[in-house]
């Protein structure tokens, strides 16, 4: 079986075993949601374009279930980036060819009107055509083939996350997500075993490739300037194998997330721009509840998260059912030794809330040599205010509409309750180093408007463009993958037609998606009413 | 005529200068001390930990005694936090990290280990301990007000979540197929 965009065409990429030199139009520097479609358009415009990644492509037979494994794998700097600040927080990223859509939950929100309304206020009028935008927003959606997930595939978790919020008359809903051929292993997040998500390595770049766009793995960018990008090869071992130099005649583009795109342009001191570049780092971070049954709660496999609450959207804040991952519980509990074997021995029982914060308080980026990003983030009051209501909010869903025996909290030291009024003492002017945070979707670090152009052009680095989720003006409130994959897409348009490329539509019908062997594996088969 | 007086080598300290040096002086003894109750000797690892990647005879008797308290054996899953298997992954892990995250995450298994100077003056360091002692000492770490404190007593929880609980037959025994039966 084959189709249009998702066929999987081995040596469309390319891993270099020593020192290469390389010359084209635009070079671009990472592939995730951002620079994906950003290769699609600008090689379908008719530039001659090549794409730099520093991971490897990964098929699903090659992920390994094992969590340590891969985080150490797919995520950058081993899964241990932090951004230090009150409270620390993880910041996580995917280092891989598909970038964070590989090791996301194929989560798919569309970016709110309200939101758009927003940023096109903050960055001057670059977003003022809304029609458009949202035009571009249903291509990317069709291209990437986002539905709903069916109850069939809520997990145990999910469904007693939903049957929580049913109970308070709370409004809820199933996630959209970007998984046609899920089998509901609950896996997404170490990379889909089964090709069931149409991350961008496996609908969106497979197209550019065939457009002429060349892709290289194993990139590891350190230094850029305008029409130039050096760095080193490295293997798969990480091991540098040699260095490399790219000589792009019309533009750079840096498409390597929130944290290493402006750490770039600041170690490359290539930001001039009135020090916006790396300020206005918003993380998005989410606080989450484990809530312990008397009762199985994970007896039913399911996708990794199938289920959110928006009943406090008004209030920045989602509620997202979590996968139940003892490894994770652990930690966010109050016990050791005989204690831990009592609860976490009983790793079934558990479901979880992440309390999602629309955060308001920039953090920053700065230049570092070292190995590691240097962040910087505080959690704001209100933003703190918002995360203790959301916290109490979500032991109210779990204690009184799920009837949970008790809930731990995302705060260092902080004893398990049973009753909400516990949860109100605990939380009650908690200190703000001792919540604990953890944020999957930093954004907003180099934005349109304020320190780049309406095409994504630095302010002040001629020919040097910022394109991925930095370009955000303000923090969307949603997992943002989808957004961040059409505001991509219509930066890149302007971009090709400043260079002189001639935009191709992004929607170009037939078949989807289709890989050979999708969704059928290790004994998990599709459900009998898979489309 | 007299012949002058010997020149007087004789130092004459004030009072303060004492003091000064007295204090300076146990500090420096107080110091070696403590310092030389936290000298420990650390048994090599057993024949079957001899495949080890990273993690030094140090650190693998830290993280045994730690993951023995954290996940006593005797418990209702498999193994438990301080054998064998647990301190491969533990070594795994380590080996996996970035060369700059590794070197600072070295830090940790010392924080506790030598952790009991601060807590305790005089005390043993930890492996030494006696053991309610070291559960008294470890009880510190999951109480402390302090928030850095609990910042590190969380990050060793999460090692032993990366770890532990990665275990394929800790995972089926909590009721949690291995997906897709593939090894680890």
């Amino acid at each position: 079986m084959t189709g249009r965009l998702g066929v999987l065409e081995a040596g469309w990429w390319g891993e270099r075993s020593g020192s290469f030199t390389e010359s084209c139009d635009v070079v671009i520097v990472g592939s995730g949601a951002g620079g994906a479609f950003v290769a699609l358009t600008l090689a379908e415009a008719g530039l001659d374009v090549l794409l730099l990644e520093e991971g490897f492509h990964h098929g699903a037979d090659t992920f390994s279930p094992d969590t340590s494994t891969s985080i150490e794998q797919l995520f950058q700097e081993g899964g241990l980036r932090t951004a230090l600040g009150r409270p620390p927080m993880p910041v996580a990223g995917g280092k891989a060819l598909g970038g964070s859509t590989v090791i996301n939950s194929a989560i798919s929100f569309r970016t709110p009107e309200d939101v758009l309304a927003e940023w096109n206020e903050v960055s001057g009028g670059a977003f003022e055509d809304a029609e458009h935008y949202y035009r571009t927003m249903d291509a990317v959606e069709a291209i990437v083939s986002v539905g709903v997930t069916p109850d069939r595939l809520l997990s145990g978790y999910d469904r007693v996350h939903k049957e929580a919020a049913n109970a308070l008359g709370w409004s809820n809903h199933n996630f959209r997500r970007n998984t046609p051929r899920c089998a509901g292993c609950g896996r997404c997040n170490n990379g889909c075993p089964v090709h069931g998500k149409a991350s961008v390595d496996v609908a969106v770049l497979p197209r550019a490739a065939r457009a002429g766009c060349r892709v290289i793995t194993g990139a590891s960018v350190l230094n850029v300037a305008p029409n130039r990008v050096e760095g080193v090869v490295v293997g798969r071992d990480r091991a540098e194998l040699g260095t490399f130099t790219v000589d792009a005649k019309q533009a750079v583009v840096l498409s390597a997330g929130a944290v290493a795109s402006p750490r770039l342009l600041l170690n490359s001191e290539l930001a001039p721009g009135g020090g916006e570049v790396g300020a206005g780092l918003l993380v998005h971070p989410v606080f989450t509840l484990y809530s312990f049954f008397e009762e199985l709660v994970v007896a039913a496999p399911g996708s990794s998260q199938g289920h959110y609450v928006d009943e406090f959207a008004a209030d920045r804040m989602l509620f997202e059912s979590n996968p139940t991952i003892p490894g994770a519980i652990f930690p966010g509990t109050p016990w050791w030794g005989k204690d831990a074997w009592n609860y976490i021995g009983k790793g079934s029982n558990w479901a979880s809330t992440g309390v999602m914060v629309r955060d308001e308080s920039p953090g920053r980026i700065s230049a570092s040599s070292g190995a590691g990003a240097k962040i910087e983030y505080d959690i704001g009051a209100a933003d703190r205010d918002r995360a203790i209501l959301g916290m109490t909010r979500a032991a109210e869903m779990w204690l009184q509409g799920a009837e949970a025996t008790l809930v731990t909290l995302n705060v260092y030291g902080a004893p398990a309750c049973s009753t909400v009024d516990e949860v109100r003492a605990v939380l009650k002017d908690v200190p703000f180093g001792r919540l604990i945070g953890y944020s999957s979707h930093p954004q907003a670090s180099c934005s349109v408007g304020r320190a780049c152009r309406p095409d994504g052009e630095v302010i002040g680095a001629d020919g040097v463009y910022v394109i991925d989720a930095s370009s955000l003006p303000l923090n969307v409130g949603r997992n943002p993958q989808i957004s961040v994959m059409t505001v991509a897409r219509v930066l890149a348009e302007r971009l090709a037609t400043k260079l002189g490329g001639s935009v191709q539509p992004l929607w170009q019908g037939g078949e989807l998606y289709s890989v050979p062997q999708a969704g059928v594996a290790c004994g998990l088969t599709l459900p009998a009413d898979a489309p | 005529m007299t012949d002058a007086p010997p020149p007087d080598d004789t130092i004459v300290l004030s009072r303060r200068a004492v003091l000064v040096l007295g204090a300076a002086a146990t500090g420096v003894l107080a110091a070696a001390y403590a310092g030389l109750r936290q000298v420990g000797s650390y048994p090599e690892p057993p024949p079957t930990l001899t495949d080890l990647r990273v993690l030094t005879d140090k650190e693998v008797a830290i993280f045994r005694r730690l993951g023995d308290f954290l996940l006593p054996p005797g418990g209702p899953l498999p193994g438990s936090g301080g054998d064998d298997e647990t301190i491969r992954r533990m070594d795994l892990f380590y080996a996996g990290m970035p060369d700059h995250k590794r070197q600072l995450s070295r830090g940790l298994p010392l924080a506790f280990e030598h952790g009991t100077t601060l807590d305790r003056f005089g005390a043993r360091c930890m492996t030494a301990m006696p053991e309610e002692r070291c559960v008294d000492y470890l009880e510190s770490w999951a109480d402390a007000k302090i928030i850095v404190k609990s910042q590190l007593w969380t990050a060793l929880k999460t090692f032993y979540g990366m770890t532990y609980f990665e275990r394929p037959e800790v995972l089926a025994a909590m009721g949690f197929a291995v997906p897709c039966g593939r090894p680890t």
